[in-house]
């Protein structure tokens, strides 16, 4: 009885694996249908095209499935990542929108100070951007030379708050940028390590890279150098003050 | 634009045939690619421009199969190709496959 059974699961086996074998190319093209669904919709008709086609030069009948497969899941991963793109994109601009509101007046005060302490609103400097294409960052100008001690304090408030960058949330807009993202490399650097980014960099580290002509301190008058110690004294003594309040609640707890 | 080491092979094989075209099957044999990685990599290469495509010249009733998509490295494509190879330090012919 057990022998005719298993005869039978056999039988059936090699049946199921023949009929299956027969359907494998036509549900290749199924799959290959499936797949260029996921391509922009100009596209779909042509890569329909192409991929049947290629199907049809894939010898065998489990390697055109295969071929269909892979085929499937690189395109799928390609609009999976042209989604997260999208969604990326769409937060930078909700991001844009809020934070521009809430720093316009800080930009036209910063802008008014400028013209009147340089004579000019904003100063240009490149970084490498997504595929090696170079692109400009506007950014309040914080004075190579300062020169008395107005010009020295504005460049001390805008380099230490990051504030002169404000203007780098254009480049946000524009999609030069984004909010998550690799750290932004000058161009001047990009060529000389011959480094490239597959995405945008990342707005923090445009707000957080060193001034193209950053001020040395040993130019600073004997005030500009007070206020300078002035502001790093009250830094250090607030970071001081929140470690030791950090260890007290800490053993607190204890 | 950003290649992956699939992307240095697929490049490799359009610099071994200078101004030939080469379908997607034949490609994808000679680079050893799976196909999931070649067709969206020729798609990004073409929108930037280093490669452009074209329909076979062929009567698919006459050849019994259907009419094949070919692609040709461009001027621009070429000379991207050889910075990128340059660049990076890998002898073209020592290339490993």
């Amino acid at each position: 009885m057990n022998e005719v059974l298993l005869g039978l699961a056999i039988g059936f086996c090699g049946f199921a694996w023949t009929e299956l074998r027969e359907w494998l190319p036509y549900l290749a093209r199924k799959l290959i249908g499936l797949a260029v669904r996921a391509l922009p919709s100009d596209l779909q008709a042509r890569m329909r095209e192409e991929l049947l086609a290629e199907l049809n030069s894939v010898p065998g009948k489990l390697s055109p499935m295969i071929f269909a497969i892979s085929v499937w899941i690189g395109y799928k991963q390609q609009a999976l990542n042209l989604r997260l793109a999208s969604r990326a994109r769409s937060s930078d601009l909700i991001f844009v929108f809020l934070y521009g509101i809430c720093a316009a007046p800080t930009l036209i005060a910063i802008a008014v100070v400028s013209v009147l302490l340089h004579r000019r609103v904003l100063t240009a400097e490149q970084f490498i951007g997504k595929s090696g294409v170079p692109f400009v960052v506007y950014s309040f100008p914080i004075g190579i030379q300062p020169q008395g001690l107005l010009q020295e304090i504005w460049h001390l408030t805008l380099t230490r708050t990051r504030f002169h960058r404000l203007p780098a949330l254009y480049n946000l807009m524009s999609g030069d940028v984004s909010l998550k993202g690799p750290s932004a490399i000058p161009v001047t650097a990009t060529y000389r390590r011959g480094r490239e980014l597959s995405e945008p960099p990342s707005l923090g580290s445009i707000f957080h890279s060193p001034p193209a002509s950053p001020i040395s301190y040993r130019t600073l008058t004997t005030l500009g150098w007070a206020a300078h110690k002035l502001v790093n004294l009250v830094r250090n003594r607030i970071r001081r003050l929140a470690r030791r309040s950090a260890r007290r609640g800490g053993s607190s707890l204890k | 634009m950003r290649l992956s080491h699939a992307g240095l092979k697929v490049l490799r094989v359009f610099l071994d045939n200078p101004g030939g075209t080469i379908h997607g099957y034949e490609l994808m044999a000679a680079a050893g690619v799976s196909s999931g990685t070649l067709y969206p990599l020729l798609m990004r290469l073409e929108s930037v421009g280093w490669l452009s495509s074209s329909w076979e010249q062929s009567n698919p009733t006459e050849d019994g199969r259907p009419r094949r998509r070919q692609y040709r490295l461009t001027g621009t494509g070429q000379r991207a190709a050889l910075e990128r190879f340059q660049s990076i330090g890998l002898d073209l012919l020592g290339f490993a496959k």
